[in-house]
């Protein structure tokens, strides 16, 4: 006689069989004397397995979604960089750094030529440390630092011209060729110049799939059937034209094989529509939502319930302790 | 033997890690991986699109701060993100006492590839379906929709629920008993 805990355990086996890619029959044949009630019970829990929201709505909230994190997440983390308000400022530090590094170059330049090889080894620490303070932008220098080379040229040996080809940490070099042996040293400064690690989050990723929420340029043809075969990737892109529409929104207008509609604002490459040939628009009005999320507060959120504001501010990591 | 599909435990770490150090294509992976089974869970027990997808986007915002904080999440992921999901569902029913019993109501059938001689049967079980399943018992409800609908093993549904396996195995038991019995189907 079977007790109830050999059948529990035999139903949590089967599941667990299913789940992972057995048949119910397979599993049923596993315990014929209680295939009866397994097959009873599982066929009733096993259409759960189906029970998902449609396509395009998960699509659809996963882009809103993204899109409302962007928003949110001041650091810009997830833009593949960092906003572009900082950038000019940067520059401007870069650019300061250089002319610093020009200077300490040919003021010391101007030295070596005076002066002769012993007295010129301090300066070279200080030039050294402010081009070090620019490392980060690695990728942006290089075409000040040519300026460099341009004029240095002009002023010194050719052993000069040489060392200045890497970019930082040019000066520290220049000190080390004056004494007329520059290959060792040359080559030890190209050895430190290349900074990979960072050049990637300089520059942005060029086609996130779902990347809807970022305006800018308009989008072009090819971006637009980029983004909805990265969404429908087993379809073919039908027609895609531009058009205005909602009082002058410039939006692209996708039809795909599989009789799907799109149409995705131009300039920020929300989805506006999605519909299916032969039914009604599947979702209508998340132009509306992105325009109202686009801020920096979550503006969409507290429209339908007073509570949710609240529960935005709890985060509620712990157990819960909610069970009951 | 038995069969689990698990998650791919060295590839989720390497993901973490990388998007722990800002990596972008990193945390979109992750984001993408994860956003479905996440939004269909919170989609399952709140019948509110618009409050779903907001929880939604609350879990995902907890786990990219999470990133910046000191001890980010490094291993187990996906039972990180459930019980964020989990609290924060609770949270948003704190208020209301329970669950609501209508929240599948609005729930849109997921296939509308088949042909036509089978959808009808189709959605006609998958309706039945849910609505029983939203007459059940919040714990039975819950344990089915982590087992049955985002396919958890025995042992994270258990970590998740906080509770022990065999407690798992015995809830699973009764929420199917009792679904089989809303259902009225009959055993052969």
């Amino acid at each position: 006689m079977m007790n109830n805990t050999d059948i529990q355990d035999i139903f949590a086996d089967c599941v667990d069989r299913i789940l992972g890619g057995e048949t119910l029959e397979s599993c049923l044949r596993r315990y014929p004397t209680v295939a009866g009630q397994l097959r009873a019970m599982l066929e009733a829990a096993l259409p759960i397995r189906q029970l998902t929201p449609s396509v395009a709505e998960v699509l659809e909230d996963q882009a809103w979604v993204w899109a409302q994190i962007q928003d949110r997440i001041p650091s810009g983390d997830l833009r593949g960089g960092e906003p572009s308000s900082r950038r000019p400022f940067r520059f401007v530090l870069l650019l300061a750094a250089t002319l610093i590094l020009f200077a300490g170059v040919v003021v010391f330049g101007s030295g070596l030529i005076d002066h002769d090889d012993e007295v010129q080894l301090l300066p070279t620490a200080t030039v050294t440390q402010s081009a070090t303070s620019v490392s980060p932008t690695a990728t942006q220098t290089s075409t000040a630092t040519q300026t460099v080379t341009a004029t240095t040229t002009t002023t010194s040996t050719e052993t000069v011209t040489q060392t200045l080809t890497a970019t930082e940490t040019t000066t520290a070099t220049i000190t080390a060729t004056q004494t007329s042996t520059p290959t060792p040293t040359a080559t030890q400064t190209h050895t430190r110049t290349p900074r990979p690690s960072r050049t990637p989050s300089m520059t942005p990723s060029p086609a996130p799939t779902l990347q809807l929420g970022a305006c800018g340029a308009y989008l072009t043809e090819e971006e637009v059937r980029q983004q909805v075969l990265a969404i429908y990737p087993n379809t073919t892109i039908t027609r895609i034209e531009q058009d205005e529409r909602y009082s002058g929104t410039l939006i692209w207008e996708v039809r795909t094989s599989h009789g799907v509609r799109l149409i995705i604002e131009a300039e920020c490459g929300t989805i506006l529509e999605l519909s299916r040939s032969g039914s009604d628009s599947v979702n209508s009005g998340s132009g509306s939502d992105d325009n109202s999320g686009s801020g920096s507060d979550n503006s969409g959120s507290d429209d339908s319930d007073d509570d949710s504001s609240d529960d935005h501010d709890n985060s509620g990591h712990g157990g819960g302790g909610s069970d009951d | 033997m038995i069969v689990i599909v698990l998650p791919d435990v060295a590839q989720e770490r390497q993901l973490l890690h990388d998007a722990s150090r800002k990596s972008q294509s990193a945390q979109k992976e992750i984001y993408e991986q994860y956003f479905s089974p996440i939004y269909n869970f919170i989609r399952l027990r709140v019948n509110d699109r618009e409050q779903a997808r907001d929880i939604a986007a609350d879990v995902f915002l907890d786990f990219f701060i999470a990133l910046n904080k000191p001890n980010p999440p490094r291993t187990s992921l996906r039972a990180w993100l459930f019980r964020v999901a989990r609290n924060k569902i609770y949270d948003y029913y704190g208020h209301k006492k329970q669950i609501s019993s209508e929240t599948l109501e609005e729930w849109i059938p997921a296939s509308q590839e088949h042909n036509p001689e089978s959808q009808f049967l189709h959605d006609y079980t998958l309706e039945r379906t849910r609505r029983v399943l939203g007459m059940l018992a919040d714990d039975q409800r819950e344990v089915l929709i982590l087992r049955f609908g985002q396919e958890l093993s025995l042992q994270e549904t258990a970590d998740l629920m906080d509770r022990s396996v065999s407690a798992v195995k015995s809830l699973q038991f009764r929420a199917v008993d009792r679904l089989r019995d809303l259902l009225n189907v009959k055993e052969d």
